[in-house]
């Protein structure tokens, strides 16, 4: 009775022990940082991706290694970060040319003011080599605010991002 | 007796100037095969002139040169044509003028009111030579559209503008 519990006891004792064994090592293991994504929605092309018109919606990937462009759920460009050359941030602005348009129809005219309203947007500007060593570019503008995410996101992978001062304002002649 | 002789010397003078240039002419027609477009420069003082409008033209030139079926390969800044001794040609450009325009004025006032415009000075060289083979100014502009045109669309007029000149000259 006595030899089964302690025969028991062992087997307990080695079972606990093998799992602790197997928890140090698997925390020792230089481990993989989980594959992590960040997404941009409604960005607009502006240039660079060819066969994709101006102001097509593109989502914008910036996935661990590459750059992806999707439209529809089909990827349209991919680039790694290491052909990447140079990287900007500048400021831009969108107007609203359907929505003055159907609001000019309704309002007998009234509503094509809404073309003097503008929304700012952030606009990435990034040059970048193909497998040819040609020098590419490719603009999108990105909602407000998500330029910088986008910085961010960049720097930690090791891609500097430029912020161009923007060009001074026109002083009024004497 | 003296103004005949003088007027027939002139004559004959411009006579070969103008068979030199036809003569300058024929030989860069249909001699390049390809063409390089760099990215172009923007003169000082032109600083409103932002970068992505600079890609873009540099774009939009790449793509209209294209459209033109004209040149076996439109290469871009730092590409090799396949064959190593084919022509090349290089397009370099510098921005001179931009007028950023308006486009609620386009739309409401029209007339030319809120006119964009993008001015450059192109030049085309032999890329083995460095030899200027052609050189002007060119512009791109947006007087009207789809609800007053998008004034980015100035590039592609400045684009398309080179695209023509250049098929003009070399085929």
């Amino acid at each position: 009775m006595r030899a089964r519990w302690l025969v028991r006891m062992t087997v307990y004792v080695l079972i606990l022990s093998a799992l602790w064994a197997g928890e140090i090592l698997a925390t020792s293991l230089p481990q993989a940082p989980p594959a992590e994504t960040y997404t941009v929605p409604k960005v607009f092309h502006i240039a660079g991706i060819p066969g994709q018109s101006r102001n097509a919606r593109l989502t914008l990937i910036l996935e661990d290694k590459k750059l992806v462009c999707e439209k529809k759920g089909v990827r349209v460009l991919e680039v790694p970060y290491e052909r990447f050359r140079r990287t900007q941030l500048v400021s831009g602005a969108r107007d609203y040319p359907e929505a003055t348009y159907i609001a000019a129809l309704a309002t007998f005219g009234i509503g094509g003011l809404l073309i003097a309203k503008k929304r700012k947007m952030d606009v990435l500007v990034l040059d970048f080599v193909n497998e040819r060593g040609g020098r590419m570019g490719l603009v999108l503008q990105l909602p407000l605010g998500q330029g910088p995410a986008c910085k961010e996101w960049l720097a930690q992978r090791g891609i500097s991002v430029e912020e161009p001062e923007p060009a001074p304002a026109a002083t009024k002649k004497p | 007796m003296n103004t005949i002789r003088r007027a027939v010397l002139v004559g004959l003078a411009a006579a070969l100037a103008v068979g030199a240039g036809v003569a300058e002419e024929k030989t860069v027609k249909g001699k390049y095969q390809a063409i390089e477009v760099a990215r172009f420069d923007i003169k000082p003082g032109v600083e409103k002139f932002s970068q992505d409008w600079l890609v873009t033209m540099n774009e939009e030139l790449i793509k209209q040169l294209q459209e033109t079926a004209k040149f076996k390969e439109v290469l871009r800044e730092g590409e090799k044509p396949s064959n190593a001794g084919t022509p090349t040609l290089l397009l370099v450009g510098t921005v001179t003028e931009y007028n950023p325009g308006n486009r609620a004025a386009r739309y409401m006032v029209g007339f030319g009111a809120g006119k964009t415009k993008v001015k450059a000075h192109v030049k085309i060289l032999d890329k083995a030579s460095k030899e200027v083979l052609f050189e002007d100014d060119v512009d791109g502009k947006v007087i009207m559209g789809a609800i007053g045109g998008e004034s980015i669309g100035a590039t592609r007029g400045l684009a398309k503008e080179v695209a023509s000149k250049t098929k003009k000259k070399f085929f």
